[in-house]
């Protein structure tokens, strides 16, 4: 029951985050996530966000999550749900590409994203060989098609779930 | 308790506040490969067992009351320090909190630069601010669930710890920040506020801590000299030879100590259990 709606940017959360709203309010900041993901992908909140210090989030351009799963156990409070195991199943966000920037779409031969992606072949298809395409009900948003896309800003990136 | 013992108790009490530090450390460095120690002092695992800090959990349980699930052994976390403080007093945060260790080395080098002893430390005048000012704290993190929930010292201290090993420099520097600005203020401004009236961890412990519980007392039976070395010691500025000193102690045995000490053995200055 927070006072105040503050809306600011939003976080691309650890896999098995509850709702942005239920997350913010069952996290304690322990940290522990934070340290058991062998990755180091984890980041906590400081200066980019002085509402929300010391709240884990994942910068996918930076480090993306790699899926390993070991965080949603460790959640002592259930802000990460802790009976989720399948990758399959996590729902950090969902990945949209801009077709403006995409180098696929301005005739290069760039399957980056669609070489990477985790759940392959799946979540991300190549139509006629040659355009990346994200199928929205696969995609888990772990943002490793974000981290190796070679556009600078990334033409593919993911969006958190509302 | 024999004289060898209690003289010797300082030493233990410093060996267990350095081991803290050191242990925090290996935590940390150890994290991907181990999976039996993890956290901070917000909430730490040791196995299964989790020990959570009373104030933090409090205020997240009141804040998710209408949600279904309260993990057990996250309320048996929550348990743990209250138990301790119960039967032992705020033995937390003399033997283990990093503030309050942090804070002694600080007094140590002010005592060495400028060869004078602080002895008028801020103590509220009733314990009754400590509990408005807890109050405050509780109702501002459920209302607003950010800032002031988070501020715990012992907590932040080793998040910021683990930070610096994995070199997250933007938290680092937020955190010094805000850690100056407490410390500055505690340290030469209103001396040891933090400790003697808003650590909302230490008055949690302090109101579950029971009357019989471990505490020092002034027997009738040996006559006080009132040289006042007890307060002299006291690293809070409390005044046990007046024996008004309770809720704010947390028994880390220099008073008892240095009564020891000047009176061979013969002290009014005791610990006393029920």
């Amino acid at each position: 029951m927070p006072i105040f709606k503050l809306k600011f940017q939003r976080y691309l959360r650890p896999p098995g985050a509850l709702k942005e709203e239920e997350f913010i309010k069952k996290c304690i900041r322990c940290g522990k996530c934070q340290q058991v993901c062998p990755y180091n992908s984890i980041i906590l909140t400081s200066w980019e966000n002085p509402f929300q210090l010391g709240l884990p989030y994942i910068d996918a351009r930076k480090k993306p999550c790699y899926l390993c799963m070991k965080c949603p156990p460790v959640c002592p409070t259930g802000a990460l749900d802790r009976n989720l195991k399948d990758k399959e199943k996590v729902r950090m966000g969902i990945a949209k590409i801009d077709k403006n920037t995409c180098w696929a779409y301005q005739g290069s031969f760039c399957r980056a994203c669609y070489l990477n992606c985790p759940i392959f072949d799946k979540a991300l298809k190549m139509t006629d060989e040659l355009l990346p395409v994200v199928v929205e009900e696969y995609c888990v948003g772990c943002g490793v098609c974000e981290h190796v896309c070679p556009v600078e800003p990334s033409a593919i990136v993911v969006y958190p779930p509302k | 308790m024999d004289r060898k013992y209690l003289s010797s108790l300082n030493v233990k009490r410093r060996f267990m506040q350095i081991s803290v530090f050191i242990f925090f450390f290996a935590v940390y460095y150890s994290s991907h490969y181990q999976n039996v120690l993890i956290g901070t002092f917000y909430s730490f695992k040791i196995g299964p067992i989790h020990i959570v800090d009373p104030y933090i959990y409090l205020t997240y349980f009141v804040r998710n009351i209408s949600s279904p699930s309260i993990f057990l052994e996250t309320f048996i976390g929550f348990l743990i320090p209250i138990v301790i403080a119960f039967f032992l007093g705020r033995v937390f945060c003399s033997w283990v909190c990093p503030y309050n260790f942090l804070y002694e080395i600080a007094d140590i080098i002010r005592f060495r630069l400028t060869k004078r002893k602080i002895i008028k430390y801020y103590i509220p005048s009733s314990p009754r601010y400590r509990y408005l000012v807890l109050l405050i704290l509780i109702v501002l993190g459920i209302l607003l669930p950010f800032f002031p929930f988070y501020m715990v010292l012992p907590g932040l201290l080793s998040t910021f710890l683990h930070q610096i090993i994995l070199r997250s420099w933007e938290f680092v520097s937020y955190f010094l920040v805000l850690f100056l600005i407490i410390f500055v203020v505690d340290f030469f401004l209103v001396k040891r506020v933090w400790c003697n009236l808003i650590c909302p961890t230490g008055v949690l412990l302090q109101i579950f801590t029971w009357r019989r519980g471990l505490r020092v007392v002034k027997e009738d039976d040996v006559e006080c000299g009132k040289c006042a070395l007890c307060s002299f010691e006291c690293p809070l500025g409390l005044t046990p030879h007046l024996d008004n000193h309770q809720t704010l102690c947390f028994n880390c045995g220099k008073c008892v100590a240095a009564c020891e000490r000047i009176r061979k053995g013969k002290n009014p200055l005791k610990f006393k259990t029920l």
